[in-house]
């Protein structure tokens, strides 16, 4: 009986001004009202701004001069930037570790697509979605694709836009056309965001679901420069490392209100500038990989540098297969007091058995929690001094600084005790 | 412990002379032999053979049935008690077609976490222990990243829970391709848990389901089960949109059941005022538990379990006996995760001999065999008395179940008549899948799964009552509001989710309200979350200075931050607890439905009088708790006052209203009283129907809200308001408004046969005010006039009144 009368009820709440879409919700305090609308495009949009939308749908937006129609609500447009890749990179170096995996080598869970070796520049294709959200789901569009590669001494980067909704094959079926079978990807966090989406969209097409190698240049800039730069989004990386201002830009969190606002009204001035931050970054993308090529190309040239965190680039390499020159630069690092260079290189020495070497870093490394626990278990389990190692865990207890690590300390404290009495 | 201990333990508490005088009913429900059926003949010899290794070379007569009707593609539900083997009506036909196509996955829903965990450990059994090739995840909130993706690609079987469904599945079903591409099979346990506003939720994110799963290119069939509830047929097509043929007929054993109603003794007959439900009960569970028996006792209120518990733990140490090795634990919602696991495990291995709990402990969570259970006070429903009970035996031998009354006009109802207790049939269980605010909630998340077709209806509303082209039009309303907002782009022909931002994130399917009130302790300076409350109920029960009990200890609110959603406690030991008085005021907003009730004064002239009038629409509630009582312990006496300072909730929702206009046989009653008594004449007869309505809806009287005007501002004229107590409506005010009749001719007789003089609390209650009014009683008002001007009222209003 409810169900035959929730049009009436729906309607007649409209029409007595009662609710709104966003309001049916229960009413709360005042401080929760923000909750619900946080993605909500801007209140101006109701049927005027629709009818609106209609009127300008004759105009072509003005953002869009320069562009060719592809398709009934797709477009393209061909953008040259300058070329810095060399002419091969070697992809091995650009893997994801899991933390696991840190200390020996081999390829990290979680990546979708083989990750290549040696990889001629021709056929990496750098790519970066524009969406109409962060927060991923099926209900999340990309409107904006870029794809650069190299073409006659230059980086031409191809850019697609999605000028509506029911135009979303057609837009797909033209990226995918940019990314041949043989290509290999490279992203900035396409591992967990764009190729995901990709994926997603295609299915939600009935388009098959495309399956290419991958580099996700993430992994190797988070290694090489978090530490240093005191981050690792594309945008830091390319100030401080690239030295790149960019004259005019758009914060990514507006993205996607700026592409609703062009659907409503039919234009939207500054979509101009998203289309130049999406081509930007494909082409920032490119010069950052041919930068990190090059560090992997020739590492002892930055053991002494302070530019790239040693550490990180240590571990690239041993993730690459080259140990030993992985392990010179770990050791330079601790050489500067770099406590996480010292624990990988110790958990790498205890998994080799080379236990004079964890024996010299460990004696190295600076006195915090997580050097003491290390401390604590080389007395345990290599030396065998229990008094040691509970005097290490005891040590370690009193610089504990979260919850957990005080009750790992504690528990590692009553083992012992209970080891050593059983000993006595 | 033996059959013939049990039994004996059970009769001599029954005939102990300080018992028996209080024993007003026994009924002896006697053990019943199996009825059996062989297996399948198609089954797959591995799936055989995992049976017989468990023990199982024939099946009971309802498990054959269920396997019958799945394979050949029927929606069912299967409606059994406890302990009757229902996991195997939906194992046994899953696991076959599971074998029979390689491709195949199917969907087990639970209502909660605990529950998925349970089934999971007992699938496996079935799985491996004959080897049988079928992968078996738990996917929710507590499945880590990496299992994730194994889940999603190669669980055959994936159990979850509906907010993992709500929130993490549906929302990014593109991952789970494969899965809904082959999904031939969704199970729904513990269906009656899906009623009232939650399952209001539930039907949404079903319809959801279906729709995404067709877009998938399949159907899949439905198997639910439930406990016995008056309308299985009717909650199953609710929720699933479907017809689905219910078996009801239960082939397993059962062992004798001792069920008694324990009505604790009058001390003040003139007032009617009895010992305490709860001492009362925690006294009977601690004979019990001295006796070595496992006993489990159920308690209304998260606040009255903490204070059994409690109580019984303090009559068990005795330092001269053994008695204080027995444990006795609380058991409630908002206890932290991993307390309530740790406490199911000390009841299954044995660590812990009794619990107090509240109805958290009624879903079939496995916390082993249990001899009795004690139930404080009548459930507010018949199906959850009955799934009360059935926690104790669930081995086959004899148990007992207590049924403590309390002073409620329907526990004394309930008491009076146990022959309408165990006659009747149990009551329905109903939810509102169209309320508006939950249909416009799931209509936004369905958006964002997959574009709406013009024309698409959202839900299919077979066997509703509405075609097809309602339903569709409908979907465009709501669509509409959507596209008014920004939310939704209409183009092309279809309707698109055009907005940033995650829409499941934000809709809880469990309260009305996604924000939940996180409750810190901060004894001693430190900063520990000890548990959460929602925020209506936080207003009402963890104000400034109230007394809140955890795991049985005491702690006093320091500052409740609504803003925040935030309260700061404090541990302190007070002798008393906390209640608040809550102010209601409605504003009625439609009037969707107006009826005349009729009653025949002279049926032999059959002579037709308007004895009422009812309206039925939305209202806007405005609650606010303004002070509150101190009630000291073991007592509960009032021992003083506080103050309230919080803003008011508000909420839409679907009421009923009764009205007695002049001319009508209640408002002719009614005249002639003066206002006062007027007053308290509409208090007490709401209250009595109020306390009554759960004999006829499946509910708690807590799930209704109630109001009295002597001169409604509205209406202008007296009025009792039912409403339902949460926003957007639940559908029971209405469907009181229904069963008005017999729910008047019940609470006439409860009111007639009382044997007080001027009201307790077991009729129209002994202050005649209105919920959350405080005034003091005009010492004019004479209880027994009240009495009988509440009678009368409710006379005019039965349709049997005789001239």
């Amino acid at each position: 009986m409810a169900g035959r009368r929730l049009k009436g009820r729906l309607s007649r709440m409209r029409e007595l001004g009662l609710v709104k879409a966003s309001d049916l919700r229960p009413r709360s305090d005042a401080a929760s009202a923000p909750e619900g609308d946080v993605g909500s495009p801007p209140a101006k949009a109701g049927r005027g701004a629709i009818a609106r939308a209609a009127v300008a749908r004759g105009a072509l937006p003005s953002f869009l001069d320069g562009w060719e129609r592809i398709g009934e609500l797709a477009w393209s447009r061909t953008l040259r930037k300058r070329d810095r890749l060399p002419d091969s990179i070697d992809a091995a170096p650009f893997r994801r570790i899991s933390s696991r995996a840190a200390i020996s080598r081999g390829p990290g869970k979680g990546d979708a697509a083989p990750c290549p070796g040696r990889v001629d520049s021709g056929s990496l294709r750098f790519f970066d979605f524009e969406t109409t959200g962060l927060s991923g789901g099926t209900g999340t569009i990309a409107f904006l694709a870029a794809v650069a590669r190299r073409e006659g001494g230059e980086l031409a980067v191809r850019q697609f836009f999605l000028e509506d909704y029911p135009g979303e094959r057609a837009f797909l079926e033209a990226i995918l056309a940019e990314l041949p079978e043989e290509s290999v990807v490279v992203t900035y966090n396409g591992s967990s965001f764009d190729l995901p989406l990709l994926r997603t969209r295609c299915v939600m097409n009935g388009m098959e679901a495309p399956s290419r190698s991958h580099v996700d240049a993430l992994f190797a800039a988070r290694r090489l420069w978090k530490r240093v730069c005191g981050g690792a989004s594309l945008g830091l990386i390319e100030r401080e490392v690239l030295g790149v201002e960019r004259q005019e830009d758009v914060p990514g969190s507006m993205i996607p209100g700026l592409y609703f606002s062009y659907l409503r009204s039919g234009d939207e001035p500054l979509m101009r500038i998203v289309m130049s931050h999406n081509a930007d970054d494909v082409a920032s993308l490119a010069s950052l990989v041919a930068r990190a090529d090059s560090i992997f190309g020739d590492p002892r040239r930055h053991a002494g540098s302070s530019s790239v965190d040693r550490a990180g680039l240590g571990r690239s390499l041993i993730a690459a297969g080259r140990e030993a020159e992985g392990e010179e630069l770990l050791e330079a690092a601790l050489g500067d007091g770099d406590e996480a260079a010292g624990l990988l290189l110790s958990r790498r020495y205890r998994r080799s058995g080379r236990i004079e070497d964890r024996g010299r870093v460990i004696a190295m490394l600076p006195e915090t929690y997580r050097s003491d626990v290390e401390r604590a278990k080389f007395r345990e389990h290599v030396a065998r001094d229990l008094p040691a190692a509970l005097a290490w865990a005891e040590k370690a207890a009193g610089l504990a600084s979260t919850e957990g690590e005080a009750m790992a300390a504690e528990a590692r404290i009553e083992r012992l005790k209970g080891k050593h009495g059983a000993g006595l | 412990m033996s059959n013939e201990t049990a039994t004996g333990i059970i009769e001599g508490l029954l005939s102990n002379p300080e018992v028996a005088p209080c024993v007003a009913h026994v009924e002896r429900i006697p053990a019943r032999g199996a009825s059996w059926a062989p297996l399948p003949g198609d089954l797959d010899p591995a799936l055989a053979r995992a049976l017989s290794a468990r023990g199982a070379t024939r099946l009971y007569s309802h498990q054959a049935r269920a396997y019958e009707l799945a394979r050949s593609g029927r929606d069912f539900v299967v409606v059994t008690p406890t302990a009757s083997g229902k996991t195997l009506c939906y194992n046994l036909p899953v696991v076959q077609t599971l074998l029979e196509e390689p491709e195949s996955r199917a969907l087990y829903l639970f209502p909660t976490k605990a529950l998925s965990q349970d089934q999971q450990s007992e699938l496996n059994e079935v799985a491996l222990g004959g080897d049988l090739p079928i992968k078996v995840y738990t996917y929710d909130g507590d499945t880590p990243d990496s299992l994730r993706v194994a889940a999603r690609d190669t669980g055959r079987i994936v159990i979850s829970n509906p907010d993992m469904l709500h929130s993490g599945v549906l929302p990014n079903h593109s991952k789970w391709i494969h899965f809904f591409s082959n999904l031939r099979f969704v199970v729904v346990d513990e269906m009656h848990a899906y009623r009232g506003i939650f399952g209001s939720h539930v039907a949404n994110v079903l319809r959801r389901l279906r729709r995404v799963a067709a877009f998938y290119g399949s159907d899949p069939r439905f198997i639910l089960c439930s406990a016995t509830i008056g309308n299985p047929e009717g909650l199953a097509r609710s929720l699933i949109g479907r017809e689905a043929v219910a078996i009801s007929e239960n082939g397993a054993p059962r062992g004798e059941r001792v069920v008694a109603f324990y009505n604790p003794p009058l001390v003040d007959p003139v007032q009617g005022i009895r010992k305490s439900t709860a001492t009362e009960s925690e006294a009977l569970a601690v004979r019990l538990l001295k006796a070595g028996v496992k006993t489990i006792l159920f308690a209304r209120s998260r606040l009255k379990v903490e204070l059994i518990a409690s109580y019984i733990s303090s009559a068990l140490a005795n330092p001269y006996t053994d008695d204080g090795r027995i444990k006795v634990s609380p058991y409630r919602s908002g206890l932290l995760p991993s307390e309530r696991r740790a406490i199911e495990k000390g009841l299954r291995e044995g660590s812990i001999q009794g619990v107090v709990s509240t109805n958290a402990l009624e879903l079939g969570i496995d916390i082993g065999g249990l001899d009795a259970s004690v139930v404080a006070g009548f459930p507010g429903g018949f199906a959850s008395f009955w799934q009360q009970a059935g926690r104790a035996g669930r081995r086959g031998s004899t148990s007992l179940a207590v049924l403590v009354a309390s002073s409620s006009p329907l526990d004394q109802y309930i008491i009076a008549h146990p022959e309408y207790f165990f006659g009747r049939s149990p009551e329905r269980a109903l939810i509102d899948p169209d309320n508006p605010y939950v249909f416009m909630d799931h209509l936004k998340c369905a958006a964002f799964e997959l574009p709406f077709k013009e024309g698409e209806a959202f839900g299919d509303r077979e066997g509703q009552g509405a075609d097809g082209e309602d339903a569709a039009a409908e979907t465009e309303e709501g669509l509409s509001l959507l596209e008014e907002e920004g939310i939704v782009r209409r183009t092309g022909g279809r309707w698109y989710w055009s907005a940033d931002g995650y829409p499941s994130e934000k809709i809880s399917l469990r309260s009305a309200t996604a924000d939940n009130v996180v409750i810190v302790d901060e004894t001693g300076g430190g900063g520990r979350v000890i548990g959460e409350m929602d925020r209506p109920s936080a207003k009402e029960l963890i104000f400034d200075d109230a007394v809140y009990i955890h795991l049985g200890r005491q702690y006093i609110v320091r500052k409740l931050d609504i803003e925040n959603r935030t309260c700061h406690v404090a541990e302190k030991d007070v002798d008393y607890w906390t209640d608040a008085v809550v102010k209601t005021d409605i504003e009625v907003l439609t009037e969707d439905e107006r009826v005349s009730l009729e009653s025949r004064r002279n049926a032999a002239a059959g002579e037709v009088l308007v004895a009422a009038e009812c309206v039925i629409g939305d209202v806007l509630v405005r609650s606010q708790a303004e002070k509150f009582k101190k009630l000291r312990f073991h007592t509960h006496e009032n021992v003083g006052y506080g103050e309230i300072s919080l803003p008011p909730e508000e909420m839409q929702t679907r009421a009923a209203a009764l009205l007695f206009p002049p001319g009508t046989a209640a408002g002719d009653s009614l005249s002639g009283s003066h206002e006062a008594l007027k007053a308290a004449t509409l208090a007490g007869a709401g209250r009595l129907l109020h306390d009554i309505a759960p004999a006829f809806l499946m509910c708690d009287p807590r799930d209704l809200g109630r109001a009295e005007r002597v001169r409604d501002p509205h209406f202008g004229t007296s009025a009792i308001y039912f409403y339902d107590k949460y926003p957007g409506g639940t559908g029971l005010a209405e469907a009181l408004a229904r069963m008005i009749g017999p729910a008047v001719e019940a609470a006439i007789e409860r009111l007639s046969t009382c044997g007080c003089s001027g009201g307790c609390p077991s009729c129209i209650g002994v202050d005649f005010l209105g919920p959350g009014e405080t005034r003091a009683v005009p010492s004019a008002i004479d209880g027994s006039e009240v009495k009988s001007r509440a009678l009368a009222l409710l006379r005019a209003l039965s349709a049997e009144t005789r001239g």
